[in-house]
């Protein structure tokens, strides 16, 4: 045994007195690299979103906006918490004794950990969902191509349109099973608009 | 506060006094370990608190969910450690020294 044992021991007594400061710091760390992240992703999606978006059918671009609602909220979440747990929220009035002082410093470090750990879990859940988002956009579909919708003899018939030479033929989409192509005669057309996507059948 | 056979006029030393085992140990809730006894060289009372430090099990998220899915458990202590004389006396201790004591260090053992 040498004198270093003794330094080290006398280091550890130390650290019991900084525990708060530690986790702080830590914190910090978590908080800058959280941030950081988020805002990364966050450009990302101002900068591409829109044009990925404008690329997919309307029930592909509604549950993407969803996934990447719930995927900032997260991340924005995890953030937040990391700063609650870099710099702490004012508490309430206490006399400063050292007790006190013990007594606040453990359990403001304690809170702080489990914020850390919480905000870490969260940002981890909100990456989940940025990760689900891109899967769907990415095997989502397309928007269909010229859609049109089209009123005739009371109905309306909305779906792709095939050709046009003597009669209009439409394919639309079916509840089960392929597309199928409706003619249509001009004669019985008495409205006729290009429309974005047409109804879930 | 007098305490027989303290020897308050001691010169300060940092001498290594080996294992020692008549210390009491008491473990708090929190899972802290409190050692209590008389200084081996100057005969003061003396205590050391090791306490459970829980900041550095942060270091990794892969820690962090271990220590989530693990059952809360206190540390144990199968190791001697080293303890130093804390008795508070003056010692003629240099002003570079940072413990409150005679100096002496040794082990102690659950």
């Amino acid at each position: 045994m040498t004198i270093e044992r003794k330094r080290w021991a006398q280091r550890a007594q130390a650290l019991r007195l900084e525990q708060l400061a530690a986790i702080r710091s830590r914190a910090e760390q978590w908080r800058n690299g959280l941030v950081g992240l988020t805002a990364l992703l966050g450009v990302a999606a101002v900068v591409k979103g829109p044009e990925v978006a404008a690329d997919l059918s309307a029930d592909a671009r509604s549950t993407v906006v969803n996934l990447m609602t719930g995927a900032f909220a997260a991340l924005v979440t995890g953030s937040l918490l990391a700063m609650f747990a870099a710099f702490g929220v004012p508490g309430r009035k206490q006399l400063m004794t050292g007790e006190a002082l013990q007594v606040w410093e453990e359990r403001e470090a304690a809170k702080a950990r489990a914020a850390v750990l919480a905000g870490a879990l969260v940002f981890l859940g909100g990456l989940v969902l940025v990760g689900l988002a891109t899967r769907h956009a990415a095997l989502s579909p397309g928007k269909p191509d010229n859609v049109i919708s089209v009123k005739a003899r009371g109905d309306v018939i909305c779906g792709s349109l095939v050709s046009g030479t003597d009669r209009l033929r439409i394919k639309r989409r079916t509840e089960v099973g392929s597309p199928v192509v409706t003619n249509v005669p001009f004669a019985q057309i008495s409205e006729l608009a290009l429309v974005e996507d047409c109804p879930r059948p | 506060m007098s305490e027989p056979g303290h020897d308050r006029n001691l010169a300060y030393a940092e001498v290594d006094l080996g294992a020692k085992s008549d210390f009491r140990m008491t473990r708090a809730d929190d899972g802290s370990i409190r050692f209590a006894g008389n200084c081996p060289r100057c005969h003061g009372e003396t205590t050391m608190l090791f306490s459970v430090v829980r900041g550095d099990r942060l270091g990794s998220a892969q820690k962090a969910l271990r220590r989530l899915a693990r059952r809360r458990r206190e540390p144990a202590l199968s190791k001697p450690a080293t303890m130093y004389c804390e008795c508070g006396a003056g010692h003629q201790r240099p002003t570079t020294a940072s413990d409150a004591g005679c100096g002496a260090y040794w082990t102690v053992t659950p």
